[in-house]
């Protein structure tokens, strides 16, 4: 026989319909005789009639369709001027390029996958054998977390982007352009990593070194964002 | 409630479409996969309000919703191909969209604890990034404010209709855990509520 606590332990599985039938007719019976329990059952039903009532959609704040319609479009290639590319327009360049990176590695990835991509891949099926290699058995994983590294790239070099755009301090833009060299070195790290991929692309040391060198990169766009807003 | 791969009943926005009937979405499919950028906009359209509040809902950020919206939708556009309609289109779209967001939270994990044991509401709102007048309900609020791994069962189960066992699969945590954190964020959403 169920107490008190053992019965406001099961409101929820309650609620959801989840409980078996004994232990369903126990708290019912509970129920009658228990205004604490009543009360919170109530608070439940109430809550997810409210959930239940939130709308389906909520519309974007701004178009995102421009800044989608514009990544699917075949790349043009951003023209730098070799005598004096401003910071902005390096930035513009690099976010080109991670834009460029994702549809590389989207292909490589695509071309080496049959597996359907949203049936039940996933990092909490990576993180359970840690011993397979993931380009052999989940093709899908790596090339989700290196996408999402690469527009998590995408998204900090534009946030520098925006940051750079607020300040007119020469003496801030000019320290900011110094991390642009460490991005640099990154870039032509990840293109040659990537570019070894394409030749192997089931190599997991490869697949490793791809995402720890975006990571590298990341960390140094938030770092180098972190100092122009915060000079 | 609503389960996953219901007809979704969308938001009054202007920009956000009716409800397709599904032959006139799997022929809209079927032009993406030919390269048609304007059919693809208009999947966008049908969509684009649906895949935006559960960004919003999951990662309990405005701003961010916004990016993983894009990459929602970047990520269809690169993997539609695939879509075998075995399932509906928007089922199968809709689970993409939680594994991208799901996925981004456990990139995120090394900074923060992806499913925290803590009682530490998320602090908002930012002015800069708090909600909109589009979110002006308390419980909407009171949704952004939970900790990550509650907010994450509540929007799955409670919300999109997803269930415990399919929550811990994509999420990575066991079922158990799946339904404590739903019941800590039903208990702290109370609480909140008043």
């Amino acid at each position: 026989m169920m107490n008190h606590q053992d019965i406001k332990d099961r409101l929820n599985d309650h609620v959801d319909g989840s409980l078996q039938d004994d232990e369903r007719d126990q708290v019912e019976s509970h129920l009658e005789s228990c205004a604490e329990c009543s009360l919170e059952l109530r608070q439940l039903r109430s809550l997810l009639a409210r959930a239940e009532d939130l709308p389906r959609a909520i519309e974007p704040p701004q178009n995102l369709w421009r800044e989608i319609e514009r990544q699917i479009q075949p790349a043009t290639v951003v023209t730098v001027s070799p005598a004096q590319p401003s910071f902005a327009s390096r930035f513009r360049q690099w976010i080109l390029v991670g834009t460029l990176g994702a549809a590389a590695a989207a292909v490589v990835f695509v071309l080496t996958s049959t597996k359907d991509p949203v049936g039940g891949s996933g990092v909490a099926n990576r993180e359970a054998s840690p011993s397979q290699s993931p380009a052999s058995s989940d093709p899908d994983y790596v090339p989700s977390l290196v996408q999402a590294l690469e527009y998590q790239c995408m998204g900090a070099g534009k946030q520098l982007l925006a940051s750079t755009k607020e300040t007119e301090s020469q003496f801030v833009l000019a320290a900011a352009t110094a991390f642009e060299a460490d991005v640099h070195q990154l870039d032509l790290a990840i293109s040659e990593t990537r570019a070894a991929l394409e030749e192997n692309p089931q190599d997991a040391q490869l697949l490793r070194m791809l995402m720890s060198r975006y990571q590298r990169k990341l960390s140094v766009l938030h770092r180098a964002t972190r100092f122009v807003e915060e000079a | 409630m609503q389960r996953v791969g219901d007809p979704i009943q969308l938001g009054g926005a202007a920009t956000v479409g009716k409800p397709p009937v599904q032959s006139d979405q799997s022929s809209l499919v079927d032009r993406v996969k030919l390269g048609d950028t304007a059919a693809f906009e208009e999947l966008y359209r049908l969509h684009c309000g649906r895949i935006f509040a559960t960004c919003l809902r999951l990662s309990g950020d405005r701003d961010r919703a916004e990016e993983l919206t894009q990459e929602v939708f970047l990520k269809l556009w690169t993997k539609i191909s695939r879509f075998d309609g075995r399932s509906a289109f928007s089922t199968w779209l809709y689970r993409l969209c939680v594994n991208l967001v799901i996925d981004h939270l456990r990139v995120e994990k090394r900074t923060e604890h992806w499913v925290t044991t803590g009682v530490e509401l998320e602090s908002r709102p930012d002015p800069k990034t708090g909600p909109s007048p589009h979110l002006t309900a308390a419980l909407e609020e009171a949704i952004l404010r939970l900790p990550k791994g509650a907010r994450v069962s509540f929007v799955l189960h409670d919300i999109e209709g997803y269930r415990h066992a399919e929550i811990g699969k994509m999420a990575g945590i066991a079922v158990g855990t799946s339904k404590a954190q739903l019941h800590r964020a039903r208990k702290l959403l109370r609480e909140m509520l008043g």
